[in-house]
């Protein structure tokens, strides 16, 4: 089940898991873990163990814990590398968009269509909004502009942004 | 907190009723867009996917009630 908090945590991932850059071959690392852990919560679901997620990226325990410290932050990262492939092109061509709410409701299916993609994922962030520390959201942010350029249209109604 | 952001949050928790990666969602995206929107959209909703019966899953009805377009 997907608490609020995960909720919350999808909604306000874009400026997640700040990372310093890292040498070729780390980020080769990472790249690896993070498409294994994508692939071992949704073939095993969320209580899948950090081995199997090291095994499958072929990587050792300790090269997955230098580069997360839980499974929580391999997750916060997981998320944000998909919210940025996936949802971030298509909010960049919703704000330069004439028709803002056409652009809304783009942003709005890429954001359903990686939640449900990693519903896994978020499902295992469930309860935990001390996760959310510190996290902005630059998202709302984004649907906030485009939401008040729809109702400057009058495309959209009188929701709050 | 705004109405966007609770509709939006509404909106995910749908992903707690459908099988991962399923296309579920597009119908219950469709009706929000029908909320937001001043005028709405001439087209038919998304068909509609039903609860899966499963542990963990909320139980709803077989077939949907309200709108049927």
């Amino acid at each position: 089940m997907l608490a609020a908090s995960s909720v919350a945590t999808l909604l306000g991932m874009s400026l997640a898991v700040a990372r310093k850059p890292l040498r070729a071959d780390a980020a080769r690392n990472v790249d690896k873990i993070i498409t294994a852990a994508r692939q071992c919560f949704r073939e095993f679901g969320p209580e899948v163990p950090l081995q199997t997620i090291a095994t499958t990226a072929g990587v050792g325990p300790a090269t997955l814990f230098r580069n997360f410290a839980d499974k929580e932050e391999l997750v916060l990262a997981a998320l944000n590398r998909q919210l940025r492939l996936t949802v971030d092109p298509v909010m960049d061509g919703a704000l330069a968009d004439m028709d803002a709410a056409a652009g809304l409701l783009r942003v709005l299916e890429a954001l359903m269509a990686a939640a449900s993609d990693d519903a896994n994922l978020l499902c295992a962030v469930a309860g935990r909004r001390e996760l959310l520390t510190g996290i902005t959201g630059s998202f709302m942010e984004s649907v906030s502009v485009l939401l008040a350029r729809g109702q400057g249209q009058e495309a959209c109604a009188r929701t709050s942004p | 907190m705004t109405d966007m952001f609770r509709l939006l949050a509404m909106l995910i928790g749908v992903v707690d009723t459908m099988e991962p990666g399923s296309d579920a969602w597009r119908r219950p995206l469709a009706l929000v867009e029908d909320a937001i929107r001043t005028v709405r959209p001439a087209r038919p909703l998304p068909v509609f996917v039903p609860v899966p019966a499963a542990p963990g899953f909320l139980t709803g009805p077989a077939q949907p009630g309200g709108r049927q377009d």
